[in-house]
């Protein structure tokens, strides 16, 4: 009993001259329990937190952890009990407190382990970091962490200083680069040009970033934009560099691709003009002879022989409207397409009443959405709506009952227009191969066409980046529906 | 031969046309038409100027006896149909004459090109020989006869 009270006394003492020297100390100190409750604050904390001591004992430690790191301390502080040992945190990452009016104060902290009456705690003393060396602690980060060269040289042009970016980049080792001058990473080209600007900035002469090539330890070059500023004082070049290499690559990709696009259309100028001039003339020569052929010498044929050259002159003719419609649909996908408000009601109108005009004899029930506005180009817009009506139309003929019908759905919220038929419609099997040029699903003895008309509007559809779709049964007619990526949100 | 438009003695169409199959199929449709204006017929561009402003093979023609109307192909050997036009353009002696662009290039450029250049006029050959013919109709019906040229010599 006496031996007990005797430790007990003792250590009550060795308490007293403990918390003692703790408010001796001008730094600032904290002990926290395993539960991450303040047990003891010295009378520092309130220049540091602005709490006095007796404020933040029996509080938990949180109340001066700001957020984001609040939420898992509690984690953290775990962490530390299960392997305690003494550590100094805010160095390498910034750490900041937060203090009584909620202001940040940023910190740097040496945790020790501590043994206490009432377990283990863990001591933190708490230093305030000055502005300035928070300053240059935040600079040395950027330093060591940009992925942008920085390089320090005397005037003389020797290099005194590179950030690991350098060595990273460039390959070499740091103590290959310092000690160097800096014309010795640059390509030879670019050496004049470097030099002239190193004195400009010694002669107090600013600039823009320049482009310069810079030697890799592979032997190859990489392209950066140097900034560099002169430091009177110091005597010091700071220069950064970035690394354009990828992004010069990238546009000599793009600029020889724009040239093979530009040759291409040349090209296929060149070819579709004399496409259009010089197959039409033996065409027209076909066409002209044989009518001439039934003119002239007609009554030395019989019926038979005349149907033959009729022949001849219908497949002149409809291989003149196959070259026509080629040139049309190369034609089309070489436009960039305007955005311009397109009525496609009138368009639809418009191709109907000249249908109409045509066959005045047929008699198509049409029924035409009224005021269908779209985004778009007008011309092109007007001849996918032509083809998609006449294939209507034409695809209709058989019926006695045909029904056209024009109008605007929305799928998945955005417009989408549609010409549907109740004519002979298709296999939806062979759909696949229904917007190929030249692709034909019918008969040309049943439809005359020439395969190009559905190439045509698909074209149109994708150069405005919508979509294209068919839906059809045989003999139940067709539906053709179409976006336009030209669209606004809605 | 004619019943239908008469022509002075020296009125002229000149027909700049290198293919041998659309000379002869123009031909017979200014025939068909009953135009019965003599049809000088050149085979290129060069031909085709040489004539116009007398030189070259026909450096002997008076070049102040300027055809009515010129109908000109635009691919032309030796000399293509806008540079004739042009060098026409340039001649103050065929400042004036009527040109009315007769090609199968229904090419947009071509045709700007054709009008920018100073043609009157600017006709797509149909394959369809009776669309062509009655395009040769309506062609020979304006120019030769309801339109009113300028007094040939102006300039």
């Amino acid at each position: 009993m006496d031996a007990v009270e005797t430790t007990a006394q003792r250590r009550e003492g060795h308490a007293h001259g403990f918390r003692a020297a703790l408010e001796a100390s001008p730094a600032c100190l904290l002990m926290v329990d395993r539960d991450g409750v303040i047990r003891i604050a010295n009378a520092s904390v309130r220049e540091t937190f602005g709490y006095a001591p007796e404020e933040l004992v029996g509080q938990p430690i949180e109340i001066l952890v700001p957020e984001p790191a609040r939420s898992h301390h509690s984690e953290l502080r775990d962490a530390y009990f299960r392997a305690p040992d003494e550590r100094c945190l805010g160095k390498a990452r910034a750490l900041s407190g937060v203090r009584k009016d909620g202001s940040l104060v940023p910190l740097e902290l040496r945790l020790q382990p501590i043994e206490t009456e009432d377990g283990l705690g863990a001591m933190a003393s708490v230093f305030e970091i000055s502005k300035r060396r928070q300053l240059e602690s935040e600079r040395d980060r950027i330093f060591e962490l940009t992925q942008d060269l920085i390089a320090v040289n005397g005037p003389d042009g020797v290099l005194e200083r590179v950030n690991p970016a350098v060595v990273e980049t460039l390959g070499f080792r740091e103590e290959e680069l310092v000690g160097h001058l800096f014309v010795d990473f640059i390509h030879p080209d670019d050496r004049a040009a470097s030099l002239e600007r190193l004195q400009d900035r010694l002669d107090g002469r600013g600039g823009a970033p320049a482009e310069v090539r810079c030697l890799c330890r592979d032997g190859s070059y990489r392209d950066f934009l140097w900034s560099t500023t002169f430091d009177v004082e110091r005597k010091r070049i700071y220069a950064v560099g970035h690394d354009i290499t990828d992004r010069k690559r990238e546009e000599e990709v793009l600029r020889q691709a724009t040239l093979s696009v530009q040759a291409m259309n040349k090209e296929l100028e060149a070819f579709s003009y004399s496409i259009s001039h010089d197959l039409r003339a033996p065409l027209r020569a076909i066409d002209g002879f044989s009518l001439a052929l039934l003119e002239d010498c007609g009554d030395a044929l019989d019926a038979r022989g005349r149907e033959h050259l009729s022949r001849v002159r219908r497949a002149a003719q409809r291989m003149s409207a196959l070259i026509e419609d080629l040139l049309k649909l190369s034609r089309i996908s070489r436009r960039e397409p305007k955005e311009e408000r397109v009525d496609l009601s009138a368009i639809v109108e418009d191709t109907i009443r000249e249908l109409r005009e045509s066959e005045p004899a047929r008699h198509v029930d049409v029924r035409i959405a009224r005021d269908v506005v779209a985004r778009g180009d007008a011309g092109l817009l007007a001849v996918a709506l032509q083809n998609l009506v006449e294939n209507a139309w034409k695809y209709t003929s058989k019926r006695e009952d045909a029904e056209i019908e024009f109008g605007r759905a929305f799928v998945d919220g955005d417009p989408a227009y549609f010409v549907r038929d109740n004519g002979v419609g298709f296999d939806m099997a062979r759909a696949d191969r229904l917007f190929g040029a030249f692709q034909r699903l019918h008969d040309a003895r049943d439809f005359q066409g020439t395969g190009i008309g559905l190439a045509t509007v698909q074209r149109v559809v994708n150069l405005h980046g919508g979509r294209l779709w068919a839906d059809a049964a045989v003999d139940e007619g067709a539906q053709f529906t179409f976006t336009l990526g030209t669209e606004p949100q809605r | 031969m004619s019943t239908g438009l008469r022509a002075a003695e020296d009125d002229f169409i000149l027909l700049v046309e290198d293919n041998e199959d659309d000379v002869d199929l123009t031909l017979r449709a200014f025939d068909q038409v009953q135009i019965a204006n003599r049809i000088v017929v050149v085979r290129d561009g060069q031909e085709a100027l040489d004539f116009l402003h007398a030189t070259g093979i026909h450096a002997d023609r008076d070049a102040s006896h300027t055809p009515q109307i010129v109908l000109l192909d635009l691919k032309l050997p030796r000399v293509e149909g806008l540079e004739v036009l042009r060098r026409m353009r340039e001649d103050e002696r065929t400042r004036l004459v009527p040109v009315v662009i007769l090609t199968s290039s229904k090419h947009e450029e071509d045709l700007v090109a054709g009008y920018i250049g100073g043609a009157n006029s600017y006709v797509c050959k149909p394959v369809d020989m009776l669309q062509f013919v009655d395009a040769v109709r309506q062609l020979g019906l304006y120019w030769l006869i309801l339109n009113q040229s300028a007094p040939r010599g102006t300039s």
